[in-house]
């Protein structure tokens, strides 16, 4: 017997709280038509999903007003569905205030050992030449899944000291991850009795990870320069591959002008959108605005400087942003600008985040945003390099697919995308290998706007609420399930 | 109370305000302006919790909500 979990949620329009009477002039007509059906259960039974003639299994259990905000009833699995299927509208989940008290303290791990009971084990990490690699993070698990061990990076002779409890005979999992240039390098079961020599694989630019096994990049057209794309992050490029049209810096205190990448996120994110170049990006020739948040110091970036990044990304004419960011918490401020942005036909896309199965982060979280989980592939990735930690069930319909280990779920998943062993742009026109949902959002965000771009009914339309609800009606009916289920792939990937 | 910074959002009519005036506003209820440049919709301000209830309890054009930090997601697992 199958059984559907159910959640009670609020419906309400982009901006307001009521769709009727709405004084906002952005409202579509599908939204102010859907309201309207749902005050009478007869008019909400003939509601359906996009695409078929299903009934859309909704119950109205109560209702502010008859145009007012509705609470209503809708099965979990259903979720993205209803919301691919009816665009423009929040969806809050209906939640329970407790009392105030104190929460249990979180308790401390302990991993160390007295000096007397130590020893060192000697890693030295080497590419195929010999040369030895500085700058790499080691991270040394004794235990992965409870998360104890040592970690740092290599010195200029490419050697690190790792040193534990001579109790302690071998290490669970060994990452090793090379600034740039090189995959990163995962080794199970190393013993420590002896030093550990490691040689590192250079990055050929022309390997077809899963974003090219899934989308021939290099035999796609270059794409109109119509559709333009904002990414927020930590800024973009310098990059040969990579042309920036604009942007700005919204960290305060640092120059407007200054939207380079000082760290490498940003500009890895790009280069899966807009790689002009091995590894060429799925939508190259889309217009790529670059707005930085992250301060160049390399601190966090402020929900502020997030907020000026998208008022500035649709003040540009963006049609889509990219958020691959993520909070593990609400931030109604966030969340207001992208209602915002939506309601001037701005469709923002989000990484779920990567905790390890954990409930999908902020903003990815928020009902207008569309979050992406990230899917890996076996096969698409080198013997003994890091995305092996990230293989885990569910697999799809295809056995080799799988939902990374990292990605976050929930009914809040709208798409998957790929995320896992990624090969892309890093400043100073060098290249790297990252996995996370941070790669997955722009995977998404890319082969969108190479759909939409031969779409100039929608795209080329007045920018508000009406155009966004369009653009996400047309995705919906783009995205093909890969037997994952909801909660891990939502409705499933975007293909060509 | 201790100081924070927060993100105050304009829910009025924006074009019926003055940046001299909301500078008064702010300024008397011991608020501090840190970047105006999205006024008149957005400000962030520094000042306690007391003093931005004290702001919006009076009147339903302001409301507001706490600066957060966002992190680039890693998969890397902590140690």
């Amino acid at each position: 017997m199958k059984i559907y979990m159910k959640q009670n949620f609020i419906l309400l329009p982009v901006k307001t709280t009521h769709a009727l009477k709405s004084e906002d002039k952005s409202l579509s007509p599908e939204v102010k038509n859907f309201f309207y059906k749902l005050s009478s259960p007869a008019k909400a039974k003939r509601l359906h999903f996009q695409g078929d003639n299903k009934p859309l299994p909704i119950k109205v259990l109560d209702s502010v007003s008859e145009s007012g905000a509705k609470l209503v009833e809708l099965p979990l699995d259903s979720l993205a569905n209803f919301q691919l299927s009816y665009p423009g509208i929040r969806l809050v989940p209906e939640v329970f205030y407790k009392k105030a008290i104190m929460p249990s303290l979180p308790l401390t791990r302990l991993f160390s050992a007295a000096a007397s009971r130590r020893k060192t084990t000697t890693v030295t990490v080497t590419n195929e030449k010999g040369e030895p690699i500085a700058d790499a993070s080691i991270y040394a698990y004794v235990d992965y899944e409870k998360e104890t061990g040592v970690d740092g990076t290599t010195d200029e002779k490419g050697k690190f000291s790792i040193r534990l409890s001579k109790a302690v005979k071998q290490l669970e999992v060994l990452l090793i991850y090379p600034p740039h240039t090189y995959w990163p390098v995962c080794l199970k079961n190393v013993s420590l009795d002896e030093p550990v020599s490691v040689k590192v694989r250079l990055i050929d630019i022309a390997y077809d990870d899963i974003l090219r096994h899934f989308y021939k990049t290099r035999e796609l057209p270059v794409i109109r320069k119509s559709i333009r794309i904002g990414i927020i992050d930590t800024g973009i490029g310098p990059h040969a591959s990579l042309d920036v049209e604009g942007g700005a810096c919204t960290v305060a205190g640092e120059r407007k002008a200054d939207y380079a990448d000082y760290d490498n996120h940003g500009t890895h994110v790009a280069g899966i959108i807009a790689s002009r170049q091995d590894p060429v990006g799925v939508a190259a020739g889309a217009q790529l605005y670059s707005y930085r948040v992250f301060p160049k110091d390399g601190g966090d970036a402020s929900s502020f400087s997030i907020i000026k990044a998208i008022s500035k990304a649709v003040e540009d004419g963006c049609h889509l942003i990219n958020l691959s960011i993520a909070l593990d918490e609400s931030d109604e401020a966030t969340n207001a600008q992208i209602a915002e942005a939506y309601s001037k036909g701005v469709v923002c896309f989000a990484a779920a985040g990567n905790d390890g199965r954990k409930p999908v982060s902020y903003p990815a979280a928020y009902s207008l945003a569309i979050a992406v989980s990230a899917i890996g592939r076996k096969g698409t990735f080198p013997p003994g390099t890091e995305p092996f930690v990230d293989v885990k069930a569910p697999y799809g319909k295809d056995p080799k697919n799988f939902i990374a280990a990292f990605s976050n779920i929930g009914h809040q998943i709208k798409m998957t995308a790929p995320g896992v062993g990624i090969v892309s742009c890093y400043p100073g026109d060098k290249f790297q290998v990252l996995s996370g949902t941070s790669m997955a959002s722009p995977a998404a965000v890319g082969i969108a706007a190479r759909l939409l771009a031969d779409e100039g009914k929608i795209i080329k339309r007045a920018a508000n609420a009406q155009r966004a609800d369009e653009m996400i009606r047309f995705l919906h009916s783009k995205l093909q399930p890969l037997g994952f289920g909801a909660r891990y792939e939502g409705q499933g990937m975007l293909f060509i | 109370m201790a100081n924070r910074r927060w993100i105050l959002r304009f829910l009025g009519n924006a074009t019926s305000i003055s940046k001299a005036k909301v500078n008064a506003l702010l300024k008397g209820n011991s608020i501090h302006v840190i970047d105006m440049s999205l006024f008149p919709k957005l400000l962030l301000v520094e000042g306690s919790k007391e003093k931005m209830n004290a702001l919006t309890s009076h009147s339903n054009a302001w409301a507001y909500s706490p600066e957060k930090s966002y992190k680039v997601p890693t998969t890397r697992k902590k140690l």
